[in-house]
């Protein structure tokens, strides 16, 4: 009777615990698949792609080693006396019971192992109504969210195309720094199309002022006091002007070494100077009393403005021609690619788009590269 | 809760009788449930008592009533500084018989009695406090060259204030170990002052109590007590608990390392054992649990630790140090 008593006690406290170990693995299962999870898209993103059933397969051996364990991990009749005692009330009777039954002491008193077992047995329904009563959370819910969300970033993550590293750099866009040491044959799609376009507006600018100046040389006499900024420089751009049509009013070129370009002061000189342009531009007006110098002292006042000149900047005329000192240092890489085209002002906007020689798209690129370089 | 399918049992019957001289003790000493159930443990597991407490709070009265409750002998000797051994345990006094012969003849002293109330121990020198102690441990008296039984059921209280310590001896510490409980003696709460005047004020309740027991029962009980079961868990407690006091070990508690300067001794562990088994058939059980042991542990551990001088500088004393020591212990079980 007593024994019968005591062993569906065990049994029922042997099926609590059994359940209590399927529980702490399914949590301790539940946090790692979260891991692994996200392990998985860590390793999809930043080094090679993952499958997901890869995924799947590492995430169902895991659980079926984690439910084996626990299966496995049969609570002991030792364990479960214990713990009768610990939590449901047995005050050591239970232990001590199968101690003496299992012959682990000697018992002194057969008296005492027989009250012993009463009283053993008389608690069984006791600490079975505790038993029952007891409830104890599961604690899975905080694994079971960390799974989920974790399932859902890792299906969004391998799911998707496009987000394993090799797509990824495909798709990337050359960084700026890498522009002046790429060939002009392996530009990407968009800088070819802006350097198209801008060999366009520059020629079409080109064409519409080299015929300004066509007209302008043919009448010298109609204007004598027209600007003798072309005497210092030689016209270089071609097509802007043919190398006999210079615009020279006396003496020989003034341009030098130190005349790097075309200065401010000359273009205001030679503007103020034929009296045509004068005022009609804003740096015309702003250093008009420079343009009214001697002939004799142009050089002298080149010079001087070429020496206070603020910025290469600001030698850009939008209205006029460029001119160019062929003593000047050309930057590095226009001068390497041997092209002699002459640097334009700021073109205007393109219009149309054709596909450029290879010359010619040099050439954009190295005033790309000029005009970053002086910025 | 309590099984009680065979009535008939002997550990029923001590369970009835043991809860039957509390109901009665705790009828006549008001307030002091817990001092009065440390008592009837360490009578019934043969051991002394060291009592603590101010005057006034009921010492002797308690050794009086335990006495008539259990229809024992007892004896009571007041400590003084020139008590002197012979005053404890008995002398040689010259007798003549009836036929003219004379002899010197062995008077006992109060010793001999069941149950000897030792008041204010700490005033007795430390001769006569050996004498006494010496008495206690080996339950014998020898007198010039011949040994003298002491009764059986044997127990000593001994009484002693926390106060006034000047011109007593202090027991040492060998001395101290020899008693299984040193119990404090709480001032008593409103409810129990109040209890007193109806029960104690015109008359002394233990003249009067009558026996609810005999010599013979405690006796009898203290044999059954030896015979309750102790579980692998409840001896590994119990050595646990003994050593969480000791600071050198490393199983003892932080506490212990910090505080402490000697821990219990191995008679403590027996002690506690002996003890938790007298709670267990207390509560009618023929086992001990790990309660019985956590029952018992203070009164048995609070004189048997030395406290560092910087803990005492700090207020601490042994029964806050032992108080933390065993609620760790307890919470490993």
């Amino acid at each position: 009777m007593a024994d019968s008593l005591v062993q569906a006690l065990q049994t029922a406290v042997r099926l609590r615990l059994w359940r209590g170990q399927f529980v702490a693995a399914a949590r301790l299962a539940l946090w790692v698949s979260a891991g692994l999870m996200l392990l998985a898209v860590v390793v999809h993103l930043a080094a090679r792609p993952v499958r997901v059933d890869t995924v799947l397969a590492a995430i169902v051996a895991l659980w079926t080693s984690m439910m084996t364990w626990a299966g496995l991990r049969r609570p002991s009749d030792s364990t479960c006396a214990l713990w009768a005692d610990r939590h449901l009330g047995g005050e050591s009777a239970f232990s001590t019971l199968l101690e003496m039954r299992e012959g682990r002491q000697v018992v002194p008193n057969a008296q005492a192992m027989r009250w012993l077992e009463n009283w053993a047995a008389a608690r069984v329904s006791y600490s079975l109504r505790q038993l029952g009563g007891r409830r104890e959370s599961a604690r899975l819910s905080r694994p079971l969210l960390s799974m989920l969300a974790c399932t859902a970033l890792a299906t969004i993550v391998l799911m998707l195309p496009g987000t394993v590293p090799s797509a990824r750099q495909e798709l990337a866009a050359p960084s700026p720094s890498g522009d002046a040491d790429r060939p002009a044959d392996a530009e990407p799609p968009a800088s070819t199309e802006l350097v198209s376009a801008l060999a366009n507006a520059l020629r079409s600018a080109d064409s519409r002022r080299a015929t300004e100046r066509r007209d302008d040389s043919r009448a010298p006499a109609a204007r004598p006091g027209k600007s003798d900024v072309g005497t210092g420089f030689r016209m270089t751009q071609p097509g802007a002007a043919p190398p006999g049509d210079r615009t020279t009013l006396g003496g020989p070129p003034l341009g030098t070494a130190g005349d790097a370009a075309p200065t401010a002061g000359a273009k205001q000189t030679s503007g103020a100077a034929s009296g045509r342009d004068a005022g009609d531009s804003h740096d015309d007006r702003a250093d008009a009393g420079v343009s009214r110098v001697a002939r004799s002292t142009i050089e002298v006042q080149r010079r001087e403005s070429s020496e206070r000149r603020p910025s290469p900047e600001r030698q850009a005329d939008m209205d006029q021609l460029a001119t160019f000192d062929d003593d000047l240092p050309m930057p590095r890489t226009a001068t390497e690619r041997g092209n002699s085209a002459p640097a334009a002002a700021t073109p205007p906007p393109a219009t149309a788009a054709a596909p450029l020689t290879p010359t010619k798209a040099a050439y954009v690129q190295a005033w790309m590269n000029a005009s970053r370089q002086r910025r | 809760m309590t099984a009680d399918p065979a009535a008939d049992s002997a550990y029923a019957d001590a369970h009835r009788k043991l809860q039957d001289l509390r109901a009665l003790l705790d009828r006549v000493i008001v307030g002091q449930g817990e001092l009065v159930t440390h008592l009837i443990t360490a009578v019934f597991a043969g051991g002394h008592v060291l009592i603590e407490g101010l005057p006034g709070l009921g010492k002797t009265h308690l050794a009086k009533a335990l006495a008539a409750a259990l229809g024992l002998h007892w004896a009571r000797v007041q400590c003084t500084p020139d008590l002197m051994p012979a005053d404890v345990t008995g002398a040689e006094i010259y007798a003549t018989a009836a036929g003219g012969a004379s002899t010197f003849e062995f008077r006992p002293g109060p010793v001999f009695a069941q149950l000897v109330l030792v008041d204010e121990i700490n005033r007795a020198t430390p001769r006569t406090q050996s004498a006494l102690l010496e008495a206690m441990q080996e339950r014998q008296v020898t007198h010039a060259g011949i040994s003298h039984r002491l009764p059986s059921p044997f127990c000593v209280l001994a009484t002693q204030n926390p106060i006034e310590l000047e011109g007593t001896y202090p027991l040492p510490e060998a001395q101290l170990d020899r008693f299984m409980f040193k119990l404090t003696v709480p001032f008593p709460a409103r409810e129990s002052l109040r209890a007193l005047l109806d029960v104690s004020l015109d008359a002394e309740p233990a003249d009067t109590l009558q026996p609810i027991a005999h010599p013979a029962d405690v006796l009898r009980i203290t044999e059954l007590c030896r015979t309750v079961l102790l579980g692998e868990r409840c001896k590994e407690a119990a050595v646990d608990l003994v050593v969480a006091t000791q600071p050198d070990f490393s199983g003892s508690n932080s506490g212990a390392r910090r505080h402490i300067r000697y821990g219990a001794s191995p008679r403590a562990l027996q002690a506690v054992v002996r003890a938790a088994r007298v709670g267990a058939v207390m509560a009618g059980r023929s086992h001990v649990d790990i309660e019985d042991l956590a029952a018992v542990a203070l009164p048995v551990l609070r004189h048997r630790i030395l406290l560092r001088l910087e803990s005492e500088l700090d207020g601490l004393d042994a029964d806050s140090t032992l108080a933390s020591v065993i609620d760790g212990w307890r919470r490993q079980y």
